[in-house]
């Protein structure tokens, strides 16, 4: 149950914890009171905001990786502990799917978040 | 196959069900009839519960609440139709558009499609009725009377007037001085009970309410849809309510939480209003697409294509939707990373937005195209919808939004986008579902006019806006001079919102005469898949003589596709009868293996009368007459207390150890 629900939302949590992460930090390290800063607050402010997209695209990719181990054994006719698993009517191999697609658009959506980290200089430098 | 898991609790509500049919006119269905009916005339009226009866009260209020909306939208296109017209005055423009917004969004947009989920979700789920009915009529009510609470004030002169979307500091207590905005927040709060309970019985619902065999991965998208959305209003709904009756603190009581001379933060308002406001923009558009994932397969003579793909679009939609609100604030001053971050999130969007859009062209590719009017409906929604969509990825970038920002281009996105999605698969869904709601089909000749008038004036009325918007004309200006270069784009607009109204009308006139004159229907007029089109229509008040067992997502067309194979056949004929009382199964949130014996409350006033008095406390407090809001607010607790004051017949029932083994 526990690998299902991983799978299902592992890298969907992953990419909100990215967000509600890095929002904050960037938006307080650049504009911490009543006036926005040209640079940040704290100098290692890019670092700290690099480092949570890999902590969170790792993440991501463990929930991949369970989603795929669940797919393919769901592929393969093991039943998955979706829930009291009385009869098999597709719903253990359709939950393993719906993770595994979970899991590909969020990675996604992790991968899109670093890229504004990573391309954009965290403070309007014409400030 | 489905046997029943749940071991009993408590051996004196140990039952066994029974299992057997109930032709129409047996002694069973008569009784069940008899159980399941509402009393006749007015008591009957005010009381009833049903299920079918909420949903289609849901439907035509909404509905009358669009035609409202319409019609203010009508005059602020005569006003701007040509430069320096004067039917407006600046002030009466400001509560017309602001009324418009609301009506559309608050009081039409999630009302209706709550209608369509309240009327098919336990039919299209094999069940009775929806978790808690009670809640469900509760929910009606305090609908509608918010819906009168926010336009008690218009015929004063005194509606509403800050925009749908009510920034402060205009919509506070110095700028804004009159009971406009109280109408408004009040009115808000009250809207928002109705939203959380109704959200509360979807959920409740799925889990516990589907069929036996119905798995989750048999589930119709709909019910994705409206899940997905009623989760979303439960997380956010909080959010606009606080946001609200902080104003109402700050503009009654003398508080500043929006206050910036006393270190109050107009920013907060926004985050608050768009934490709620972005999902419910995809809270109204969701269910919307559910229907057309449903109702276009029908069309097409075949299943969905990715059903899978299409059930994980909705919820990636939903739950990125709530990661984007920012991307109302581009203009406000935050820093550019956390800008982009938002932007970027907002790219994402497009990814299972457009998932869904091929699983529909690919359907209507890999089909037998049936071009009947709810098939135009719904792919006259796909090009909208792939129009909107383009608008909002092109919004969606930062730079791109400062230009478009605050301008007409704005406008037009978010009426393809909410028109587009919402208003044509809702009148393609009337048409697909008019006969299961009435007995009768609807005319297939004055259908197809109703859908070319009202897809032609609407993107005459509509694609201009975006040209309007890039030649620089401002959203919410009453007028403009006629040196600014908007005269034409305007006027094609003011024609094309007309003709749009004609097609409405064309579609009200299909309704009225189909009503009287239309075709009979059977049960499965359009040759559908859906457990819904396997009862009669209209449907009887207990929905389906026996609890259904279902094999497959497509029980009605389980031989042309071979489906249930290695899990049977769905039995729509034979199950738990249950006629003890008011009962259906409750089943488990995954598999739907049969788990207890519901049994569901009957038809009450109660739910009437705790909306009424809850209206009135808000009312109350509006008028600052203090003492008959603590009046009210006792009424209201008295009439809860009546509602919920126990009887022993709605103890819920475990199944004998020897119904557990049996198999429908």
């Amino acid at each position: 149950m526990l690998r299902t629900i991983v799978s299902l939302f592992g890298a969907a949590a992953a990419w909100v914890a990215q967000m509600s992460l890095s929002e904050p930090l960037a938006a307080y390290g650049c504009y911490p009171h009543e006036a926005p800063l040209p640079t940040p607050l704290w100098a290692s402010l890019p670092a700290i905001l690099i480092t949570i997209s890999l902590a969170c695209l790792a993440a991501g990719l463990v929930s991949g990786y369970i989603a795929r181990g669940l797919w393919k054994q769901a592929g393969t006719g093991h039943a998955i502990a979706a829930g009291s698993g009385s009869f098999d009517g597709g719903q253990g191999r359709f939950l393993g799917i719906l993770g595994l697609l979970s899991s590909f658009v969020f990675i996604i959506a992790i991968l899109f978040t670093s890229c504004a980290v990573i391309l954009v200089s965290p403070c309007s430098p014409w400030v | 196959m489905s046997a029943i898991t749940r071991p009993p609790s408590d051996s004196r509500l140990r039952r066994s069900p029974d299992i057997g049919q109930a032709p129409v006119g047996s002694d069973a269905e008569i009784r069940l009839a008899e159980i399941w009916e509402s009393l006749p005339g007015w008591k009957g009226w005010l009381s009833t519960v049903d299920h079918k009866v909420i949903g289609l009260r849901y439907i035509v209020t909404a509905f009358v609440f669009l035609l409202i909306g319409g019609m203010e939208a009508l005059i602020m296109r005569l006003q701007l139709a040509g430069p320096n017209l004067t039917l407006l005055t600046p002030e009466q423009y400001n509560q017309l558009f602001t009324m418009h917004g609301v009506t559309m969004i608050f009081l039409y947009a999630l009302p209706i499609l709550s209608g369509f989920s309240n009327y098919l979700w336990p039919l299209m789920l094999g069940s009775r009725d929806m978790t808690f009915p009670r809640l469900n009529a509760l929910s009606y009510w305090i609908f509608l009377f918010a819906g009168i609470f926010m336009y008690a004030s218009f015929p004063l002169g005194q509606a509403p007037n800050a925009g749908w979307f009510n920034y402060v500091p205009y919509s506070g207590p110095i700028y804004n001085t009159g009971p406009n905005i109280d109408v408004f927040a009040l009115g808000m709060v009250l809207l928002g009970v109705s939203t959380t309970v109704g959200s509360v019985n979807f959920v409740v619902t799925l889990f516990k309410m589907r069929a036996p065999g119905m798995t989750i991965n048999r589930v119709p998208i709909l019910v994705w849809g409206t899940l997905t959305a009623s989760v979303a209003n439960l997380l956010v709904i909080p959010s606009v309510s606080l946001a609200f009756f902080l104003l109402w603190l700050d503009r009654q009581v003398g508080t500043h939480f929006f206050d910036v001379a006393n270190g109050g933060k107009p920013l907060l308002w926004q985050h608050l209003f768009w934490i709620f406001g972005h999902p419910w923009v995809y809270a109204i558009v969701l269910p919307a697409m559910g229907i057309v994932s449903d109702a276009l397969p029908t069309f097409c003579r075949r299943p969905l294509v990715g059903y899978a793909w299409v059930a994980l679009a909705t919820m990636a939609t939903m739950l990125v939707g709530f990661e984007v609100w920012i991307h109302h604030m581009f203009a406000t001053g935050l820093p550019a990373v956390a800008l982009s971050i938002f932007g970027a999130a907002s790219f994402v969007i497009s990814i299972p937005s457009a998932v869904a859009v091929f699983a529909w062209i690919a359907t209507i590719w890999l089909g037998t195209p049936v071009f009947k009017t709810p098939f135009l409906f719904f792919a006259g929604f796909v090009i909208l919808f792939v129009i909107g969509g383009l608008s909002g990825v092109m919004t969606a970038a930062v730079p791109l939004d400062w230009q478009l920002n605050e301008t007409y281009f704005i406008v037009a996105h978010l009426h393809y986008v909410l028109l587009g999605i919402n208003v044509f698969p809702v009148v393609g869904g009337i048409y697909y579902w008019f006969p299961k709601f009435t007995g009768r089909m609807m005319d297939e000749k004055i259908g197809k006019w109703s859908f070319w008038v009202m897809f032609i004036g609407f993107n005459a009325g509509f694609f201009p806006m975006h040209l309007a918007g890039l030649l620089g004309m401002p959203r919410r200006i009453y007028t403009y001079s006629s040196r600014m270069g908007w005269d034409t784009v305007n006027l094609i607009t003011s024609i094309g919102s007309f003709v749009f109204a004609i097609g409405v009308l064309i579609f009200l006139v299909n309704v009225a005469v189909s009503l009287r004159r239309g075709t009979r229907a059977g049960s499965n007029p359009w040759d559908a898949a859906t457990l819904e089109w396997s009862v009669p229509s209209p449907p009887p008040a207990y929905n389906f003589a026996v609890i259904p067992h279902i094999a497959s997502r497509h029980p009605l067309w389980e031989d042309r596709l071979n489906e249930g194979e290695g899990t049977g056949q769905s039995s729509l004929e034979k199950g738990y009868l249950l006629m003890e009382g008011r009962e259906t199964i409750g089943t488990s949130p995954i598999d739907a293996t049969p788990e207890i014996i519901l049994k569901m409350p009957g038809d009450s006033a109660t739910p009437f009368f705790v909306g009424l008095f809850l209206s009135l406390a808000f009312a109350g407090m509006l008028l600052h007459w203090w003492s008959f809001t603590g009046l009210m607010i006792l009424s209201c607790i008295i009439a809860l207390m009546v509602w919920m004051w126990p009887e022993k017949a709605l103890a819920q029932r475990s199944p004998t150890d020897s119904s557990r083994e049996a198999h429908v």
